[in-house]
């Protein structure tokens, strides 16, 4: 049975393999002329400021979490759209309840305000 | 999975009818949830409470149904083969819909005492219970997942639902970050599974070991199972995985934590069971060099133990049933850690007692619940004094849990000790039902000393024994306090359902 | 509900009748003290009114389950109830039924907080101790087992002394403990048991009493079930609980408890333990016996250096029952019944003492020997009923104590299957002297001399509801002295069934278990321990 995965196995191998060469090569082989400004965290030329550790308001994590909760659902809706034909009638029910509960979904968020930026 | 698609198109009637109480409980939480959204009116808050006990008594009308003969072919698998409603699922099904309701009832009133203004509890309430309904209807590893899953998230937004709280911010982060370890481990033993065999379904997995030479023969399928039963015994709190436990069932609110140590600990064993013996039995165990039976005793001693001797050390009343909690964990995995050798009996005593811990931990809960309050309130045993004179009718229900979870018959505690200690005698492995007898031995001592402390000793100043005036919560306990009793005293019927749903998973096909 | 429907389910009813009195007691509102008294009372008599029905329709000279009835409780388990009476178990009802209204009449002064939840445990006890003497299943017998833990554990913890806290936790701890090692033994036994009418396990006597399992389960299983019943009796080295247990304890409550409640482990030898495992039983009687003998002496000792009169009495409880034990671990006729007659005697004539001793409390308000001194002249009812109740405590003839003793003495010297049987019997017979020793010299020391105390002098003697429970026990005391006939046929014959059938089948037994032990090579098994303990 191993013996199915040895090319599995062969693969991270050389995965590895290429990585770890490059970054050795790169080390060994790139010139190395360190400054000021190349240690900056960005080299546009202005002199950073402030803290590196700011804090972002939290309706950042629920646009994300929202975009990624209805982004996800295509996942769903692709292949059947695809294979609409062939998968009738109980297949669109299905995907009608499917869509009725992201709706319902929406609503509520809607609702609660989370879609509002300003207060 | 090709052909997944076009077999769900090939669907029968039978699928739709077999999950309806399933999507009659979940189309509740959408409507729920919908509801509470737009219900602004806090004083109108309790309307969802009702519509969710409603949408819950539908389901259990329908489960009701098929349980007497609406559904032919208990067993059969519909789904594409990826769930089944047999007498299991529908006994669970009435199991789970009966917690919710106690849940909700207990909640009705007290919910805004503890300053929880969000009348999304009722429909994370339902989600869970549909999540659980989901869970025990599986017979695909991937879907017990998303069962589980379903369940678990809502519990861990319930757990920190006292926001003023810092406990239970910390139940609730505390739930999350090892439940996704867990549900980490447990994907992860399902992905091993799916490695060695190629599928999913529990049925799948036995046809495989039995072709395939037993468990022991494939290293990858044995490190599969292990991270499965890993990932379970974190769901149902055994040792080593149970130190979670005291933390979250305190932060909690207690209608969390009873709905918690009811439901989803029953949910838990009943769906561990269910992928032990229908994909792991047979063959798997015969071959293999360490049976999961010998695991599961190990665990179950450990977990006796430990749950037993923490509580014996513990001040606070809802602690202390956090950690009798786990000590029943594993006075339950006896009979799972029986069942390789006694069979329906090992299953059914697990079963049953899960049930009966379920009543019982709704009346010792709702108790703690009646008089947790946002500011003081009951926590600690001393607190308890004299509330036998003060507050007869809930001490006395305090006083049935108490002697229930110690095993003193007539009580449905004594009958679910006595079902599994049975099955390990049967197993031939007596010395862990002696174990099993010692730790009772050592639990009754703290569950006395809250009957001493209501009944035997007097408060040194009156203290203020006010429970929450809730005729839902009094129900509830009522309710419970009479089924711990009756079900102890009239057993037939409950042992009937019992034997009726564990009994065809042994059949020999 | 015809008369022979009644009188078949009688055993029942008795039991049931208190069940139905507690219950009422819960319902009578706590200010309602009167009433709570009075129906308890009513309750209690009712049940004893009920016995002696029962007592006159056992047949004489019958050896056969009476009243029996049994029906489908649990068919999973194999429970059924199942409940009647024999010889063994008659007298023992009668016992408690007797005992029972005298215990709440006894209280009507006594108790004047929470009189209801008092009569609620005093009833609720009696229905326990009641189930637990007429099942004839062990399910339902430790059902009922367990169950009275729950009222004594109420009973000494709300009513009970300054440390009562302490010696209730410590009762039901003990008790618990020995029952659930039990509980596993009768898991065992109940799952090598066959019902030949269904073919399934059971639970009943009838079935357990021809099990079939290896000399070592036979051995474990009688050790488990003689832990408990051996705590409960107390047997000497598990008597410890017993003192605390009844210095703390209400009077009612010490009562209930010499005079029933210690029955019940001797009981359980003799339905359960002895029948079901009588190979193992037949091996550890002679350690039994041995037991016994030290506590009869170790007792009386004990009880002799006693300062408090309650704590005196409770140390000579466990001098008697170590008569008891010892008549049992005889195994002759004359023995066994001379232990269960004893045993009804210690309860009669204990329980008189529990209740003087309460009611020289109630006026003292101390237990101290040394408090008191030349009582016999200030209150010379009283001094008559005590003198009576030592009397019939230390085994005087024409007192009932007398009968029961000799008869146990007899029994044991006569012995066939104890070893050593003439040396325990001369070393018990100590314990007898050693007995009108310690209880005379208490008598004394309280009752007769000069009057040390000055306090004393104001103490009221026996007022008229003192004498009318004291009556009923007096009269007893004499009855069975004299007259113990009409007692002993009803117990005879059952007792004899019982050694019978103990010794044929442990007979019987060992010879499988030889064969057993044969075909699983294990070597012949070592002589049977003695008693060097």
């Amino acid at each position: 049975m191993p013996a199915q995965y040895y090319p599995m196995l062969m693969i991270i191998a050389l995965a590895g393999l290429i990585a770890a060469s490059m970054l050795t090569l790169a080390t060994l082989m790139g010139p190395y002329r360190p400054s000021k400004q190349k240690g900056e965290p960005f080299e546009c030329g202005s002199p950073s400021r402030g803290s590196l550790h700011q804090r972002f308001s939290v309706k950042f994590y629920i646009v994300a979490i929202l975009f990624i909760l209805f982004d996800i659902e295509i996942v769903f809706i692709y292949p059947w759209a695809i294979q609409f034909m062939s998968l009738g009638m109980l297949a669109f029910v299905e995907m009608m309840i499917f869509i009725a509960v992201l709706v319902a979904g929406l609503a509520y968020v809607w609702k609660k305000g989370a879609l509002e930026w300003e207060e | 999975m090709p052909g997944m698609f076009s077999e769900l198109a090939k669907l029968d009637n039978w699928s739709q009818w077999s999950i309806a109480p399933m999507a009659i409980v979940f189309a509740g939480a959408v409507a729920t949830t919908l509801i509470a959204g737009f219900v602004k009116d806090s004083t109108r808050r309790s309307f969802i409470g009702q519509i969710s006990i409603f949408c819950l008594a539908i389901a259990a009308a329908v489960n009701y149904v098929q349980w007497t003969g609406g559904w032919q072919d208990p067993g059969r698998l519909v789904w594409a083969g990826s769930m089944t409603l047999d007498y299991l699922t529908m006994l669970m099904n009435f199991v789970f819909i009966g917690c919710a309701i106690l849940a909700i009832l207990i909640s009705l009133n007290t919910i805004s005492e503890l300053g929880i203004e969000y009348g999304e509890f009722y429909p994370l309430i339902l989600f869970a219970t549909g999540g659980m309904m989901c869970m025990v209807q599986a017979t695909d590893l991937l879907m017990i997942f998303i069962g589980l899953e379903v369940m678990s998230i809502p519990l861990y937004i319930m757990c920190g639902m006292r926001r003023s709280q810092d406990r239970s911010a910390e139940s609730s982060l505390k739930y999350f970050i090892l439940g996704a370890l867990a549900a980490g481990f447990l994907l992860y033993g399902v992905a091993l599974t799916y490695g060695a065999t190629g599928v999913t379904s529990l049925h799948g997995i036995q046809r495989w070991t039995m072709e395939n030479g037993g468990l022991a023969a494939n290293p990858l399928l044995t490190a599969g199972l292990a991270l499965i039963l890993a990932g379970f015994a974190f769901k149902i709190a055994l040792a080593p995985f149970h130190m979670w436990t005291p933390d979250v069932y305190e932060g909690a609110p207690t209608f969390v934590t009873a709905f918690m140590s009811a439901a989803v600990k029953a949910a838990g064993f009943v769906t561990l069971f269910r992928i032990l013996v229908t994909g792991f039995f047979q063959n798997g165990y015969t071959a293999s060099l360490v049976g999961w039976g010998e695991i599961i005793a190990i665990l179950a001693v450990l977990t006796m133990t430990i749950g037993n001797f923490s509580a014996l050390v513990t001040k606070n009343v809802k602690r202390m049933l956090a950690w009798s909690s786990v000590a029943h964990a594993g006075y339950a995995a006896v009979g799972l850690a029986a069942a390789p050798a006694a069979g329906a009996d090992g299953v059914g005593g697990v079963l049953f007692y899960v049930i009966g811990y379920a009543l019982t931990s709704f009346v010792s809960f709702g108790v703690v619940a009646a008089f947790e309050k946002q500011n003081g309130g009951l926590s600690q045993v001393e607190d308890y004094r004299g509330l036998g004179y003060s507050q007869p009718f809930y001490a006395f229900a305090m006083t049935v849990a108490m002697f229930a979870l110690a095993g003193i018959p007539p009580t449905v505690g004594f009958l679910g000790k006595w079902y599994v200690f049975k099955a390990a005698v049967e197993a031939n492995i007596t010395w862990l039902a002696v174990i099993g007898v010692l730790n009772s031995l050592v639990s009754v001592y703290y569950y006395l000393r809250v009957v001493v402390a209501m009944y035997l000793e007097s408060p040194e100043e009156q203290a203020e024994q006010e429970p929450i005036k809730s005729s839902a919560l009094w129900l509830a306990v009522l309710i419970s306090t009479v089924l711990t009793i009756g079900v102890g005293l009239f057993p037939k019927k409950p042992l009937g359902a019992v034997e009726k749903s564990v009994s065809p998973m042994f059949v020999k096909k | 509900m015809n008369m022979t429907w009644f009188e078949q389910n009688l055993a029942s009813i008795v039991a049931f009748v208190p069940l139905l009195g507690a219950i009422c007691a819960l319902l009578i509102p706590a200010e309602e003290k009167g009433v709570s008294r009075w129906s308890a009372f009513f309750f209690s008599m009712l049940a004893f009114v009920m016995s002696l029905w029962m007592f006159a329709a056992y047949r004489d000279y019958s050896s056969s389950m009476a009243f029996e009835v049994r029906k489908e409780w649990i068919p999973a388990f194999g429970v059924s109830y199942h409940v009647g009476v024999d010889g063994i178990s008659l007298l023992l009802v009668m016992l408690t039924t007797f005992l029972t209204p005298i215990v709440v009449l006894s209280t009507f002064r006594a108790v004047d907080e929470k009189v209801n939840l008092y009569m609620f445990c005093m009833l609720f006890l009696e229905a326990c101790m009641l189930g637990s003497l007429i099942a004839l299943d062990v399910f339902l017998f430790y059902v009922f087992w367990e169950l009275m833990l729950i009222p004594m554990f109420i009973l000494i913890g709300v009513f009970g002394g300054d440390n009562r806290i302490y010696a209730t936790i410590k009762f039901f701890l003990f008790t618990f403990a020995g029952s659930l090692l039990m509980l596993v033994a009768i898991l065992y036994a109940y799952l090598h048991s066959t019902d030949p009418l269904t073919g399934g396990h059971s639970t009943s006597i009838y079935h357990l009493v021809n099990l079939n399992i290896s000399p070592n389960a036979q051995m474990l299983c009688f050790l488990a079930f003689s832990l408990a019943f051996a705590i409960k009796v107390p047997m000497f080295p598990f008597h410890t609980w017993l003192p605390d247990a009844h210095v703390q304890a209400p009077t009612g409550g010490s009562v209930i408890l010499a005079g029933v409640l210690l029955k019940l482990g001797v009981y359980g030898f003799m339905r359960f333990a002895i029948p079901m495992f009588p190979a193992a039983a037949m091996k550890f009687m002679p350690v039994i016996a041995a037991l016994s003998v030290v506590g009869v002496i170790y007792g009386a000792l004990v009880a002799m250096v006693q300062n408090d009169i309650k704590k005196l009495v409770a140390y000579s409880s466990v001098s008697h029952l170590g008569f008891v034990m010892l008549g049992l671990a005889a195994m002759t006729v004359t023995g066994v019944t001379g232990a269960l007659y004893q045993s009804i005697n210690h309860g009669v004539s204990t329980g008189a003492l529990f209740l003087i001793v309460g009611i020289i409390y109630e006026r003292a308000h101390t237990r101290e020997i040394a408090h008191f001194g030349g009582l016999a002249k200030l209150l010379p009812f009283f001094a008559a009923v005590f003198l009576v109740v030592t009397l019939s405590s230390i085994a005087l003839p024409v007192t009932n104590g007398f009968i029961g003793e000799f008869m146990i003495l007899i029994g044991t010297f006569a012995s066939g299957t104890l070893k050593h049987a003439k040396i325990m019997t001369a070393l018990a017979s100590t314990g007898v002297v050693l007995g009108a020793v310690y209880m005379l010299w208490m008598y004394q020391r309280v009752m007769l001399g000069p009057v040390t105390n000055e306090e004393n002098r104001g103490l009221e003697d026996m007022n008229l509801r003192e004498m009318l429970y004291m009556a009923p026990v007096i009269a007893m005391i004499f009855i069975m002295g004299l007259f113990p006939e009409p007692f002993l046929r009803k117990v005879e014959p059952s007792v004899n069934k019982f050694v019978n059938q103990v010794t044929s089948r442990a007979k019987e037994v060992e010879e499988a278990n030889a064969r057993w032990n044969e075909e699983h090579g294990v070597k012949t098994a070592k002589a049977p321990e003695d008693g060097n303990h």
